[in-house]
């Protein structure tokens, strides 16, 4: 499966990546949020994992913009350090299929992909 | 006109202002020199620093997802031996880096991963590192050690952290007791039984912060910090209160109510109002009766929350009241406190009148949206 | 002695003492603002402020925007506001009465429609004509106000009264901020329990020549052309040396109206911006800090050095002029509402120290630096002069600013450094030279030129008051 990550922060990035790809899935990884949706456009992923606060764009923003794309529903994964109520409700809201809350374990991430990737 | 001019050639004298001219000129010369070559060192320095930290990014992912014992201590190795082939074990710059990357990930983690972060942190020797700075370190380099070694959950040097919990720095203070409670979460707040420095807001946010993390509340000790002497932990004891709405501490919050600073008493009525249980409305309604207006204002307000339809009495007045922050404040205690409250309104209110005409419509559409 | 001879000793006696006290407060502003710098940098070394991103009960934050025919750039702009980072925060654009067609374009771009909502005059001002939010929820922060046109000061006004939070953040339109700028303005309002803080003025930075994509300035460059790489200089020098200075002191009087975040119930209670002056922020920290001493409120204004605003410089004399002209006028209002503060004990350092320095060193000096420029040229064609102490006494001027230059940009290096080659600051060195020639007798022109048009009275409000950084860079184009 093919797997775009946008997630600032270069330790968290590449720890994804290498997690993911541990699982077998071909990863684009990028580090702010208007790099985000160039690749999204260029390479079509099967799922989006991003971060909220990024330079540039913010994953909310990337979430409604992707929503509003049409087409075939890509399944979006939040992983943010903001945990409370009203961000995580106004993610869902934008589209969002799941929501983790750093901090956060990478087998845990592993997880969900998978599930989302079955219900997809 | 001369004598001017010569008064200032004799006294400060025009050889004097040329000779004070070349020590300026001496100064600048010697500060571009300097900027020149700090300009160099600092881009070099930053080249490198990015240098090592896309390399130690690569080690710290792997340990990260690292899944066994066996898998750990072999990763753990390799990484060890990679750092000093290459000659960065007892490079200054190097560790600093090693160290602050570590920092960044556990912040972001948990779980195996987290964990795993830690072990190599102790296992690569680098707390006695951290250590060794909280000792002798300036007080910025003492805060951060402080933070190092609770984020990578270095439970063990537990003592050597909590011995600044009331440092006379209140920023070492301050970062202590974060670490504390990162630590070991309500545990750690047994600093509040002897604390003798104010907290400040943004520490009491921290703390806040740090205890939603996965911490076992345990409330026992609550009662004690709502009697306490220090109005900050009184304050921050109310905070938990709020944040975790105990039920239990109904009581004792009910107690702070009649505090004699104002700031503690609202904050008392805000947690009351998260607590909310059926005593909560009457005991709104006598504070709301006897309280100073700037207080009154968030009783009506938690009202607006907690009030409860029998309540409706006390408020009525308020609606005439000359200042219009509190007309709209009781209009949306009752509008939410009754189920017939918006109807009850509009029959009571004159709606041609300001602020009426305008406030009504509002309390309908915000129900709406 | 002849009666000309005691003049002529008044005279000499009283620019020397001026000016040696001039010099030996600039000393001293280097000097002192070198501890409050380091403090400050390495308490930010480890301070977190993320947390106050991600956690639950953080103050809560109004952003007033105030808006005046700026229909050109209104939605980008709007948008790069909303990706700030901060929860617990609404966005309040304040369209001040445009003749062009910002409201419509911001109502179809941001799905706006017309909510029924209260506003309540705290502080007079000209009538709200709508007030608009947004039913995307992807823009729930967005708050749009339509007025009548009365002026920046008064667009400000409407959204005090506006606004629902406890903190009321100050912003030109088209200035551009750092992700994180709340985060960090809003943190030493937290800090402190024995005096409330009521105000956090920011830093503004010069945007000329940056590199800005998507509302974002991405590559930091020194400015081009020579006008706007001065004033990077003059801002270095008031921002990283002057403001840090008197932020120790606690004496700031001035925070930039281009970014800065106040106390709303301060602000309410003082009255709030006044706009009968074209120098409405500088006179708002001054009434709020009046109004304290007179409560006998202990106090404090914040100050923080991190570059976190940007915002495009004039790039012409012409602009320039008007610019300095307005602050000219500003300054001398303020001073001229406030008088009863001038070394009035009653007002601690804020009569003793802080509007002194602002009456004698802001106010006067290029009154007496015009003043002896036009004595030297009298002197000079009665041959009265003494050449070779002239040109010692100017060598030592100009080596004196020269050096306060290369201090601040020799902090800038150390702290911050924004302009990382060397190229960058061999031409910041240059220019610092070439101040002196080509910027400074402008500059104090324009500040003569303010005095003149103010005792003319020539009231320039409405729609020159916008004329700040917005018509500037309008006119730049």
């Amino acid at each position: 499966m093919k797997i775009l990550v946008a997630e600032d922060e270069p330790i968290m990035l590449k720890t994804i990546e290498l997690r993911l790809k541990k699982d077998g899935h071909e990863v684009i990884v990028t580090d702010n949020g208007m790099d985000a949706m160039k690749q999204i456009d260029a390479e079509l992923p099967d799922l989006i994992i991003t971060d909220i606060m990024m330079p540039y764009s913010s994953g909310l923003e990337i979430i409604g913009k992707v929503r509003a794309l049409g087409g075939k529903k890509i399944p979006i994964i939040v992983l943010s350090a903001m945990g409370q109520e009203n961000v995580v409700l106004e993610a869902f809201n934008l589209g969002a299929d799941d929501y983790i809350t750093k901090p956060f374990s990478p087998n845990e991430l592993s997880i969900r992909v998978k599930r989302l990737a079955q219900t997809a | 006109m001369f004598s001017l001019a010569k008064f200032f050639l004799y006294t400060v004298g025009s050889f004097q202002l040329v000779e004070l001219m070349y020590v300026f000129i001496g100064i600048i010369v010697m500060a571009v020199t300097f900027i020149a070559f700090y300009l160099a060192y600092r881009t070099r320095r930053t080249a490198r620093k990015k240098q090592l930290r896309l390399l130690y990014s690569e080690h710290i992912s792997m340990l990260a997802i690292c899944d066994g014992e066996e898998d750990l201590q072999q990763t753990i190795n390799d990484t060890l031996s990679r750092i000093k082939e290459q000659g960065l074990a007892k490079d200054e710059q190097a560790r600093g880096v090693l160290i602050k990357e570590l920092v960044t990930a556990a912040k972001s983690m948990s779980g195996t991963a987290k964990e795993n972060i830690n072990i190599f942190y102790r296992a690569a020797g680098l707390d006695q590192i951290t250590i060794d700075q909280l000792k002798k370190g300036a007080w910025h380099i003492k805060s951060r050690s402080i933070q190092t070694l609770s984020h990578l959950g270095q439970k063990q040097h537990i003592a050597k952290i909590y011995r600044h919990t009331n440092n006379r720095n209140e920023l070492i203070r301050s970062e202590a007791r974060v670490a504390v409670v990162k630590l070991t979460g309500f545990e750690g707040l047994r600093f509040l039984d002897v604390i003798s420095y104010p907290l400040t807001e943004w520490e009491q946010l921290c703390l806040v912060h740090e205890l939603s993390e996965n911490h076992l509340p345990d409330f026992k000790h609550i009662p004690d910090w709502l009697h306490s002497d220090n109005d900050s932990v009184v304050e921050f004891a109310l905070r938990l209160g709020e944040g975790y709405r105990i039920f239990e501490m109904h009581g004792y919050v009910a107690f702070c109510l009649a505090h004699r600073l104002p700031a503690i008493r609202k904050k008392a009525v805000q947690t009351i109002r998260a607590i909310n249980q059926p005593a909560t409305a009457a005991l709104l309604v006598a504070q709301l009766l006897r309280e100073e207006e700037e207080v009154q204002l968030v009783v009506l307000e938690a009202m607006g929350e907690a009030g409860s339809e029998n309540d409706l009495a006390v408020l009525w007045p308020f609606l005439a009241h000359p200042r219009t922050i509190f007309k709209i404040a009781a209009a949306k205690a009752i509008r939410n406190s009754h189920p017939y409250g918006m109807t009850m309104l509009r029959q009571r209110v004159d709606m041609e009148m300001h602020p009426w005409h305008i406030l009504i419509p509002q309390l309908e559409e915000e129900v709406h949206s | 002695m002849s009666w000309q001879q005691i003049i002529a000793d008044f005279f000499t006696y009283g620019i020397l003492v001026y000016s040696v006290a001039l010099l030996g407060f600039y000393l001293f502003i280097a000097v002192y603002s070198i501890g409050e710098t380091r403090h400050y940098i390495r308490k930010s070394s480890f301070t977190d402020y993320s947390i106050l991103a991600v956690s639950e009960k953080t103050p809560s934050i109004s952003i007033l925007a105030p808006a005046y025919n700026e229909g050109a750039t209104i939605i980008e702009n709007v948008r790069s506001l909303l990706s700030i980072h901060y929860n617990h925060m609404e966005l309040i654009v304040i369209n001040d009465g445009s003749k062009d067609d910002s409201l419509q374009k911001l109502i179809d771009a941001y799905e706006l429609v017309e909510v029924p909502r209260l506003v309540i005059n705290h502080i007079l001002t000209k009538p709200v004509r709508g007030i608009y939010k947004s039913t995307n929820p992807v823009y729930r922060k967005l708050v749009v106000v339509d007025k009548q046109n009365g002026g920046k000061a008064d667009a400000l006004n409407v959204g005090v009264n506006v606004a629902c939070n406890d903190y009321i953040v100050c912003i030109d339109v088209d200035c551009i901020l750092e992700q994180d700028a709340m985060l960090k303005l809003v943190k030493p309002f937290l800090e402190e329990k024995t005096r409330r803080v009521i105000a956090t003025g920011g830093v503004v930075r010069i945007a000329n020549s940056c590199e800005i994509r998507d509302g974002k300035v991405v590559k930091v460059n020194l400015p081009e052309k020579f006008l706007p790489r001065v004033q990077t200089l003059e801002y270095i020098r008031a921002f990283l040396l002057g403001r840090m200075a008197w932020s120790r002191l606690n004496g700031l009087l001035i925070i930039s109206g281009a970014f800065g975040a106040f106390d709303r119930e301060i602000v309410i209670r003082a009255g709030g911006y006044n706009h009968n002056t074209v120098g409405e922020d500088m006179e708002l920290v001054v009434r709020m800090r009046r109004y304290m001493e007179e409560q006998k409120l202990p106090y404090k204004v914040a100050y923080i050095p991190d570059p976190l605003c940007w915002t495009e410089a004039p790039s012409t004399y012409k602009i320039l002029g008007r610019q300095r002209n307005r602050w000219t006028r500003g300054t001398i209002e303020t001073l001229k509402l406030h008088k009863v503060m001038f070394f009035n004990p009653k007002y601690g350092r804020l009569g003793m120290i802080s509007y002194p320095y602002w009456f004698f060193f802001e106010f006067l000096a290029p009154l007496i630096e015009f003043g002896g420029f036009v004595a030297l040229l009298i002197f000079a064609s009665f041959g009265l002069l003494d050449w070779s102490f002239f040109f010692a006494l100017l060598g030592f001027i100009l080596c004196f600013g020269f050096v306060y230059s290369t201090f601040a940009i020799l902090m800038e290096v150390l702290t911050y450094n924004q302009y990382k080659r060397h190229k960058d600051i061999f031409r910041l060195m240059l220019t610092a030279f070439l101040e002196p020639v080509l910027f400074h007798p402008f500059v104090v022109w324009s500040a003569v030129k303010g005095n003149i048009d103010l005792l003319r009275n020539k009231k320039t409000w409405g729609e020159m008051t916008r004329q700040g950084f917005a018509g500037a860079k309008k006119a730049a184009k």
